[in-house]
């Protein structure tokens, strides 16, 4: 009989029992409502608008009567202010600060990082990077690019552990790939952490040189990845291809929404210490069941520096708080994508994760086959997928498989090709790309 | 960004930036991303910015194009070049069109080096205390890093040019070197 999959307990926070959790995230939260009415005017204006006092907070449910917020209220409050300095940030007089940004694709945001948050948020991702299974010892890899966050905590993370830190001069982009080859070859991480798309970037470049893809992470135990979604088939089709022991998903954002998978990969666990999620159907804003989808609104509990309280940061996500096998006391969620991504096919709501894990359970030869999904024949009610030319010795007709496998699936007309050339970087799961940047006509 | 903030490099304890109490912000330095250079421009409003060589046409490029005034809240900007310093001319066309000085640097990361050319200046002053440099038989300069012990810098070549001793107003010592 195999030994049950726990995870080693970081501190006390770990050993509670999930009803411990929640007593604890309510005083946690009640504290925080109750300090930024006071101290920031961003949320005084809004909790005051909606007529709520953070002195009547009492228990989980009563976050539906706090507002909520989104990246375009702050961008709006930003171009109010003419600053990035909105009314969100709590720094200590005096103390310089370091600031991050948002990703950029929807505006720009910046976030406040004074010393005492990163000592606070630094203890509580170590937390989540020891789920992971990080330990000291063999060199780190800093991945995260400098404009986020995460750059000044994986520095904290470094120095806790007292590991020797290797800075790849570039950033983590397809371009610094051979960089990052040759820093991978020579220190030999054992727990790797890094953005998933560069993962295959990665391996493309060792297949480029000549280098078997195992090779080059022979001595990875752990790859923590972040920027997408993984499905099942992809976890499978990367561990084994790349040889790693452990995939383990991380869902991190620039405003520090932090989730991790543990060792029984059942899900990704919230990281109570940075942040308490809830998963709202987007049109009542009611929480969902386990297992609907949703948007994820995270609540940081870190009392420093730029403090988002019940911010949507726009990902769509599932919810369960069943036991975990692991033992750790906090709700899993997995984000499925954006959901600005999220189209109509079929009369239903979809986001390219469905479409990618279609692929895999449908014709599960195509595991880990990067695709293309094609905007126009959206538009027009049919699936269209783009697939990469064949693998030597693939069985013939795979698209037309998947084809005939995905009508049923989705109900609506569906095709799809190999073509010589896909002219993406493949994130993980499929893209909706137009046409005029595919460069390939409808079939 | 290595040297400036702590937060951002582990082991370093207190940065540059850090010792001086300032708010920093990096961008990755990336010509991809200049257009959240001007939007930190514009709502942080940097007293000074160090670009990259490569970064200073889309940069200026992004300014025009957003009409995002850099003078209107940066002192100065100093312009580095990986492993080398970045010409005269095109820094200060570029310093011109910002209406805002342009200070150059000498970088050759190996050896930990570090010179700083002011504005309308062909001379790069570099730290006595922190290197010596010397010239070598063949025009070229040489310099060795006086505070590594853990990765030694040994006469470590920095290309031709010229090196002379200078010392400032309060007696401190620093190496000016002059490139072709």
């Amino acid at each position: 009989m195999s030994a049950p999959i726990r995870t080693d307990p970081f501190d006390a926070l770990d050993r509670k029992s999930p009803r411990g959790l929640d007593v604890w995230w309510t005083r946690r939260l009640r504290a925080l409502f109750v300090l930024a009415h006071d101290a920031l005017p961003f949320y005084r204006a809004r909790f005051e608008a909606a007529g709520f006092d953070p002195g009547s907070f009492r228990h989980l449910g009563d976050l539906v009567r706090v507002p909520r917020f989104a990246k375009a209220d702050v961008l709006a409050a930003q171009a109010r202010a003419g600053s990035w300095a909105v009314g969100l940030e709590r720094i200590p007089d005096g103390e310089p600060v370091v600031l991050s940004s948002s990703s950029g694709t929807k505006g720009t945001t910046f976030l406040a990082h004074p010393p005492r948050w990163r000592r606070v948020q630094g203890r509580s991702s170590l937390r989540a990077h020891h789920w992971a299974g990080l330990r000291p010892g063999a060199p780190f890899l800093l991945s995260a690019p400098a404009w986020h966050s995460y750059a000044a905590v994986q520095t904290y993370i470094a120095e806790q552990l007292g590991m020797p830190c290797v800075v790849i001069s570039g950033t983590y982009l397809p371009r610094f790939a051979g960089r990052i080859v040759d820093s991978i070859l020579r220190f030999r991480p054992v727990f790797l952490t890094m953005f998933l798309p560069m993962v295959f970037s990665l391996a493309s470049e060792a297949r480029r040189r000549g280098i078997a893809q195992q090779e080059l992470f022979a001595s990875v135990e752990t790859l923590a990845v972040a920027g997408a979604p993984v499905t099942p088939g992809m976890r499978r089709h990367v561990q084994t291809t790349l040889g790693v022991r452990r995939l383990s998903e991380i869902a991190g954002t620039s405003e520090n929404l932090l989730a991790i998978e543990c060792v029984a990969e059942a899900g990704l666990h919230v990281v109570p210490d940075t942040c308490y999620v809830e998963v709202l159907d987007r049109t009542s804003g009611e929480p969902v069941a386990a297992g609907v989808r949703g948007t994820a609104v995270h609540t940081c509990v870190v009392p420093w520096g730029s403090m988002y309280l019940r911010y949507d940061g726009g990902d769509a996500a599932v919810i369960d708080r069943s036991t975990c096998p692991c033992g750790l006391p906090s709700p899993r969620i997995k984000l499925l994508g954006r959901n600005e991504d999220a189209f109509v096919l079929g009369g239903r709501s979809l986001l390219p994760y469905d479409v990618q894990l279609a692929v895999e359970e449908e014709v599960p030869e195509l595991v880990g086959t990067p695709a293309v999904i094609r905007r126009e024949g959206l538009a027009e009610g049919r699936l269209e997928l783009l697939l990469p030319p064949p693998q030597p010795g693939a069985p013939a007709g795979l698209p037309e498989r998947l084809a005939e496998r995905l009508r049923p699936r989705f109900g609506v007309p569906v095709s799809a090709r190999a073509v010589d050339h896909l002219p993406i970087q493949f994130k993980g799961v499929a893209p909706v790309i137009s046409g005029s940047d595919t460069g390939h006509r409808p079939s | 960004m290595l040297l400036a903030s702590g937060s951002h490099a582990a082991h370093l304890g207190r940065g540059a930036a850090d010792r001086l109490g300032l708010t920093t912000i990096c961008n990755d330095g990336l010509a991809s991303l200049v257009g959240r250079m001007t939007e930190i421009v514009r709502l942080i409003r940097p007293a000074a910015l160090v670009l990259r060589r490569d970064v200073l046409a889309p940069f200026a490029e992004a300014l025009r194009v957003t009409g995002v005034e850099l003078a209107d809240c940066c002192r100065f900007v100093a312009v580095t070049e990986a492993e080398d310093a970045p010409g005269r001319a095109e820094v200060e066309r570029h310093a011109a069109a910002w209406r805002v000085p342009a200070h150059r640097v000498l970088r050759a990361d190996a050896a930990y080096l570090f010179g700083l050319a002011l504005h309308g200046s062909d001379t790069f002053l570099v730290d006595a205390a922190l290197h010596s440099i010397e010239a070598l038989p063949d025009g070229e300069l040489a310099a060795t890093a006086r505070f590594a012990r853990l990765c030694p810098a040994v006469r470590y070549r920095l290309g031709p040019g010229r090196v002379a001793r200078t010392r400032d107003a309060s007696g401190r010592a620093w190496l000016e070197v002059t490139r072709p």
